[in-house]
């Protein structure tokens, strides 16, 4: 009698703890699919949906349809925010306060949302653009938690040639591939080719980085033609791009509902920093650009969309490229299992059902620019161009959304304390020191910006890596 | 607070994983036969469409009717099958191919279809009603009296393979089906709906309405041609709406094209392509034709070659639906390329029928080209993408280029025809037109004045006749 009792009461104490562990797993994380779709260096005014001369018929859908994110903030060039969405951490807390070129990665010691999305049985992807470490393979999307990934590893890559600065940096799962093809179109071909070929017993974690609109200014004939009415050539081009970027975007989601997934699937589209100017992008009517913390360079376009469970409408309080891990893990029932502090909050509760987070101070900015916003001041210490010392700026950014009164004079007790505030945030030495490639290879930095790279000194970038 | 949502409903057509089909196809109609190539024909609704969607600059056909629609409705290339001409009375689509409705029916659609089918007319086996469509209507045959229904001395007008007898013109009859199936459809279910307009194929025959809207152009062909065109394009626009009202709209992937070049003897114009109808010019086989799908297709020009026997692949890849085609397809599933610009993987592209075809490999063109009524077949090279009017021929300049060209066109096996050429006798009322016989009239192919109908039925209906085993 006890005998059988014995065997018999671990399979049951067994059974009981599996179904309440499936009760405690909420639904949600069992079959929801994400889809991130980033855009570079696309500015305020260069989505159809705040006004611009630009059409972007699908992105303007989801904005409609799902949560426009008004006061969504990034870090003012692309690694940091990168580094921001994959870690839920502050890119300055890890040096990762500049774009990385040659050298440096994020730190590997930091978990990745593609780790935790791995751990919770998605299958990852990545299409576009990484720029969070090509030095080393262990900076490698592979190494840091993407099941397959495609697409260039630097800061940008002529689309056309997929050259970047005398290497070929255009790859497959960690082979560099000689494709024909415009970016834009191929790495939407690359996310479609995946949806279909997906692990259909598991979720799909998709993260679509486009490497457009960011310079060089390059874009088919047949989406400039429709830009004739522009006459500043770069706006002509840049407006060419973005729509090229937009029917992009369109292409996956027809891939999404004929693969049957949009009703399962929260999708997110968002800039990665604010437009810069001299390549066609326009921040109107924010200050500033791409490069530094004034809005221009960190309010960008973004949103939100899951119509089973998102009402559509928009979200006005503060929310940052920090907060997506917190936020997308916590949307999922997915266990985020921080092993280090998350810098981030989570805005579900709010996107969900328009509770008020309670946020800290909001540390955002890079080398040279660093701003913080706490109640409705921002203060901001900004180099510009040329100048050897940051100047302190101070406004009610709420009621002076464009950054006109400067108030530290008027203020200073305020701004001397929001000073404070500012220094108070961890700062880690830079991960990527400013090791500036060799002039004489044409790209984005020199002449009229439209030019990309067509010569090639060395292997591709990805066969240059250490690899120990 | 800072915060607040609006609260709207959502939306749950994009929950909805289910895309239409729209293709329209119109008949022998050329290249400067539509506005937006600059034609003197009339057509806002066409434009307009073009012009929302994405335009398809290189679009290829096949140069006559059958060969098209076989291509369009098996994904493969007609010349294996033995289409390599129009059907007459004998012969028909092979009826081991399998078709793009049946595909689709299989994968949930409800499948109709309104106008000419003209793959196979013999069999009732060959029929569209058995051919995967829920729904057919129209006529059987190559052409059609627009009045009275008649080919050849018989009836050829049905519904779901019974003759019926409808009062009208047959473009604005195709309209009304079209029009009603949209309204009528199982909401449950997505809808495949083909409108294969019979106009402007000849006989050149149009309503006084339409004719009255080119009162500036002398009587003719072209003016009785122009008043056809027309007829379609309100109807496209009928169409069109009705897919708006019904709110379809944002969720089909919408086609508009021709099936060939069109024929210049009676009413057409290709210009400024060379050649026309029956011939591989590009004034025969290069064709307007549009696309437009939400989002991903709209307001572009498409430069990039794409054909008749693309659509199964690109149609069931836009929707998502896997084709169940056994036999091997020869088209190329031009969605991605469409779509995101990305390179097709294409290789040869052949094209054409039994003593006119075009082989097109890189930027170069080969064509055999045999003329009407003549037995002396020549062959044309031409680099067609820095000459797309055919002006220099390269033929003795690239022999080596020709001869491997022509190579790549003689290894498509090639069976013997399906349509053995018998034509009809001619039924007593043949000779007469709307207008009388017109003796001294200009004569179209066949021999027969281009404005000829038929009005006299002298035979059972053809839909009746069809051998049924």
């Amino acid at each position: 009698m006890a005998f059988p009792m014995k065997t018999k009461l671990p399979l049951a104490l067994f059974l009981s703890l599996a179904a309440a562990l499936a009760l405690a797993l909420p639904r949600a994380a069992a079959a929801i699919n994400v889809v991130f779709f980033m855009a570079d260096d696309l500015g305020w005014n260069d989505v159809g949906y705040h006004g611009s001369e630009i059409r972007t018929p699908n992105i303007d859908r989801l904005a409609s349809e799902g949560v426009e994110l008004d006061r969504y903030y990034a870090f003012p060039v692309c690694s940091p925010t990168r580094a921001a969405l994959m870690t839920g951490r502050s890119p300055i807390r890890l040096g990762v306060d500049r774009p990385i070129e040659t050298r440096g990665g994020v730190p590997l010691d930091e978990r990745f949302l593609a780790q935790i999305f791995q751990a919770a049985g998605y299958e990852t992807m990545l299409v576009g653009k990484w720029h969070l470490g090509l030095e080393h393979i262990d900076y490698f999307p592979s190494a840091r938690g993407f099941d397959r990934w495609y697409g260039h590893l630097g800061p940008a890559v002529d689309y056309n040639t997929h050259i970047w600065s005398g290497g070929l940096d255009w790859n497959r799962n960690g082979k560099a591939i000689d494709e024909q093809g415009y970016a834009t179109g191929l790495i939407a071909a690359e996310a479609v080719r995946n949806l279909r070929g997906r692990d259909k017993s598991s979720p799909t974690f998709l993260y679509a980085a486009f490497n457009a609109p960011h310079a060089p200014l390059q874009a088919p004939r047949e989406y400039i033609d429709r830009y004739r009415g522009i006459a500043d050539r770069n706006r002509r081009v840049y407006a060419a791009m973005v729509e090229a970027m937009d029917t992009a975007v369109g292409a996956v989601l027809a891939a999404l509902e004929t693969e049957g997934m949009a009703g399962d699937t929260l999708v997110i589209w968002a800039s990665d920093n604010g437009g810069a100017a001299r390549f066609g992008a326009d921040n109107a009517p924010l200050r500033g650009g791409k490069g530094g913390a004034f809005e221009g360079g960190i309010r960008v376009p973004a949103l939100i969309h899951w119509p089973a469970q998102l009402e559509p409408g928009k979200l006005e309080q503060q929310m940052t490229a920090v907060d997506w891990l917190p936020t997308l893990t916590a949307a999922l029932g997915i266990d985020a299992d921080p092993p280090k502090k998350l810098d981030g909050w989570n805005m579900w509760p709010a996107l969900k059902r328009g509770a008020a987070v309670e946020r800290g101070p909001t540390l955002l900015g890079m080398e040279g620019s660093l701003s913080v916003f706490r109640g409705g001041w921002k203060y901001l210490e900004h180099r510009g161009r040329g100048e050897s010392e940051a100047q302190p700026y101070l406004f009610r950014i709420l009621d002076d959304p464009t950054e006109q009164n400067n108030l530290v004079e008027e203020h200073p007790d305020a701004a001397r304390e929001m000073a404070a505030l500012l220094r108070s945030f961890p700062r880690a030495p830079t991960v990527a020191p400013d090791v500036r490639i060799p002039p004489a290879r044409g790209g984005p930095g020199r002449g009229a910006g439209a030019q990309g790279w067509s010569e090639i000194d060395g292997p591709p970038w990805i066969e240059r890596a250490k690899r120990d | 607070m800072l915060f607040r949502i609006f609260p709207a409903l959502l939306l749950p057509a994009l929950l909805c994983a289910n895309t239409h089909i729209v293709f329209m196809m119109a008949d022998d109609l050329g290249w400067n036969d539509v506005g937006y190539h600059g034609s003197e024909i009339a057509t806002p609704n066409i434009d307009a469409f073009a012009r929302k969607g994405v335009e398809l600059d290189r679009y290829y056909a096949y140069p006559v009717c059958s060969p098209t629609r076989a291509a369009l409705m098996t994904g493969r290339t007609p010349i294996r099958m033995g289409i390599d001409s129009p059907i007459g009375p004998n012969g028909g689509l092979p009826l081991d191919e399998h078709l793009l409705p049946e595909t689709l029916r299989a994968a949930g659609y409800q499948t109709f279809m309104t106008g000419k089918w003209h793959l196979g007319l013999e069999r009732a086996a060959s029929h569209p009603y058995n051919r995967g469509f829920d729904h057919s209507h129209g006529h059987l045959g190559p052409a059609i009296d627009y009045f009275t229904h008649i080919w050849n001395g018989g009836l050829d007008w049905h519904r779901n393979g019974k003759a019926i007898r409808e009062e009208g013109y047959s473009t604005e009859l195709i309209v009304r089906e079209a029009v009603s199936l949209i309204e009528n459809r199982d909401k449950s279910k997505p809808m495949f709906l083909y409108v294969a307009f019979n106009a402007p194929h000849t006989p050149l025959q149009a309503t006084e309405k339409y004719l009255d809207r080119y009162d500036g152009l002398a009587d003719g062909n072209r003016k009785q041609f122009a008043a056809m065109v027309s007829t379609v394009d309100d109807g496209v626009g009928a169409v069109l709406s009705a897919l708006r009202a019904e709110g379809l709209e944002n969720d089909a992937v919408i086609v508009w094209v021709s099936d060939n070049g069109g024929n210049e003897r009676a009413g057409a114009d290709n210009g400024p392509l060379r050649g026309g109808k029956s011939t591989a010019f590009e004034g025969g086989i290069r064709v307007p034709g549009a696309i437009y799908r939400r989002g991903v297709l709209e307001g572009r020009k498409f430069t990039r070659q794409i054909t008749a026997h693309d659509w199964f692949q690109t149609l069931t890849a836009a929707v998502g639906v896997k084709p169940k085609n056994e036999k091997p397809l020869d088209g190329v599933d031009m969605w991605a390329a469409l779509t995101t610009g990305a390179e097709p993987d294409r290789g040869d592209t052949i094209i054409g029928v039994d003593g006119n075809y075009a082989v097109f490999r890189g930027g170069w063109k080969f064509v055999e080209y045999t003329p009407r009524n003549g037995t002396e077949m020549t062959t044309h090279l031409f680099r067609i993408e820095d000459d797309p009017n055919e002006e220099h021929d390269f033929i003795d300049e690239k022999p080596d280029m020709a001869k491997q060209l022509l190579a790549a066109l003689r290894a498509v096996p090639r069976p013997p025809s399906v349509s053995q050429d018998v034509a009809p006798p001619p039924g007593p009322g043949a000779a007469a037109g709307k207008k009388g016989a017109r003796k001294k009239a200009r004569r179209g192919p066949g021999g027969r004045d281009p404005r000829e109908g038929w009005p006299q039925e002298t035979r059972a209906p053809w839909v009746e006749a069809a051998i049924r085993d």
